[in-house]
């Protein structure tokens, strides 16, 4: 048995609409069977009505200020040229960070060359690293690496090969950032020699001297015994590992710009 | 959309003058609350959208303003007198009764206006403007629980005080 307390609480929920479920059922039954929640339930009633019918009862006449009000509203425009600056400089903010953050990524990803074609030299003289083609055809070996590179790399042809201090070996992919880079290996005055050509966007040419010649600068290293000379050239960078013991930074220069043809 | 908006709000100014006027009680200040009420609700629309309750909107920001301005002016926040003297479930009044009887109605609005702020705005709210419990926990900023609690203080007071000044009058 619901009190009657309980019952006027659910009665003035009920006239505001907000009674619903079992209790407006149950409410519904008690109202029936009960006279005096009927009565209550009544008086409620009136006196919600009553105050309702206060509402008509503020006549003040507000008409003119409606009216002044309301052709305000209407003249209103929106400030959307503040917006727009707002969300432009947003967007202009936004895009820079996005481009500082690539930027950063892109630098981090790229790694030293210099070191990768030391790893790779000592892994190719200990045999570890086999030629996938074996030729001294710089045009063989330039077809050969033809759409499996992600980038456009072509060894130099002289009239002459024969003629030239070293001897092209042979070529092989190895693996770079997820990418293949070219490996070229060659052999002067009885020394192997390594050539390995990446992307710029692997790889950065890397050491402790740096060189400038004909606006390309050379970066001169030394690792593990072997001399590292690399560089970036018309969209690649190279790394050339040597360990001649007559040391001269510029004999290597001659497996792309041939004997005699070039000054360093 | 912002001519929608416009349109709602042009459409609330009834609403809105006389919730200000309730809690003003003063014709200049109902009028200078709703131009400014107006003035806010124009300029930050375009951060509704589609669905949005305009009119609860309005009335949140109205309140808000009212509330800033009483700080201002230094007015300390009413105190709510939360004990309700001889509950009376006893309404003899018929509504049709008090429809015809221009002197009956006149008490009860005096009594209404004698309320504390706090229970007068509810009872704006609920009977002149028909919010739900829930429009007028936003609006408010309070449970549900205690617009419940709130309502039923509110009319019991209501009650309470036009019988005072009903009977005093039959003396």
């Amino acid at each position: 048995m619901i009190d009657h307390k309980t019952i006027k609480v659910w009665i003035n929920l009920y006239l505001d609409g907000e009674l619903a479920g079992d209790e407006l059922e149950q409410l519904k039954q008690y109202i029936k069977e009960c006279e005096e929640c009927a009565k209550i339930l009544k008086q409620q009633r009136d006196f919600v009505d009553s105050i309702r019918v206060l509402k008509d009862e503020m006549n003040i006449d507000f008409t003119d200020f409606k009216a002044e009000l309301v052709k305000q509203i209407e003249k209103f425009k929106p400030e959307r040229k503040k917006i727009f600056i707002q969300l432009s400089l947003i967007s202009a903010v936004a895009i820079f960070l996005v481009g500082v953050l690539l930027f950063i990524y892109f630098y981090s990803q790229r790694i030293d060359l210099a070191e990768i074609a030391v790893e790779n030299h000592i892994r190719q003289i200990n045999g570890q690293l086999p030629l996938e083609i074996e030729t001294s055809s710089e045009i063989e070996i330039s077809n050969w690496f033809d759409k499996k590179l992600k980038f456009n790399f072509r060894l130099p042809r002289y009239p002459d090969p024969s003629n030239q201090p070293y001897r092209i070996k042979g070529a092989r992919l190895v693996a770079l950032n997820n990418d293949y880079a070219a490996l070229v290996s060659y052999e002067m005055d009885g020394r192997p020699m390594t050539l390995l050509v990446a992307p710029p966007k692997s790889a950065i040419p890397h050491g402790k001297r740096k060189v400038n010649f004909k606006d390309i600068n050379f970066y001169l290293d030394s690792r593990d015994g072997f001399n590292i000379l690399s560089w970036t050239d018309r969209g690649l960078t190279y790394a050339l590992v040597f360990d001649f013991e007559n040391f001269d930074w510029k004999k290597p220069c001659i497996v792309c710009h041939s004997q005699g043809t070039g000054k360093m | 959309m912002s001519e929608k908006i416009k349109k709602e709000i042009i459409n609330s100014i009834d609403s809105l003058l006389r919730y200000a006027y309730t809690m003003t009680g003063n014709e200049e200040d109902a009028k200078d609350l709703v131009q400014e009420t107006c003035y806010k609700a124009l300029k930050n629309m375009e951060s509704l959208d589609e669905n949005s309750n305009v009119k609860a909107w309005l009335f949140t920001i109205m309140r808000n303003l009212w509330l800033n301005q009483r700080k201002r002016n230094l007015i300390s926040p009413v105190h709510i007198d939360e004990t309700i003297e001889s509950m009376s479930d006893e309404w003899n009044i018929n509504p049709e009764e008090l429809l015809i009887n221009n002197e009956m109605r006149q008490l009860l609005m005096k009594a209404l206006n004698d309320l504390p702020d706090t229970y007068k705005e509810i009872l704006v709210l609920r009977y002149f403007e028909d919010f739900s419990y829930s429009e007028i926990s936003r609006i408010l900023n309070c449970p549900l629980g205690t617009v419940m609690s709130r309502l039923n203080r509110a009319r019991e007071k209501l009650k309470e005080t036009f019988l005072k000044i009903y009977e005093k009058k039959q003396l």
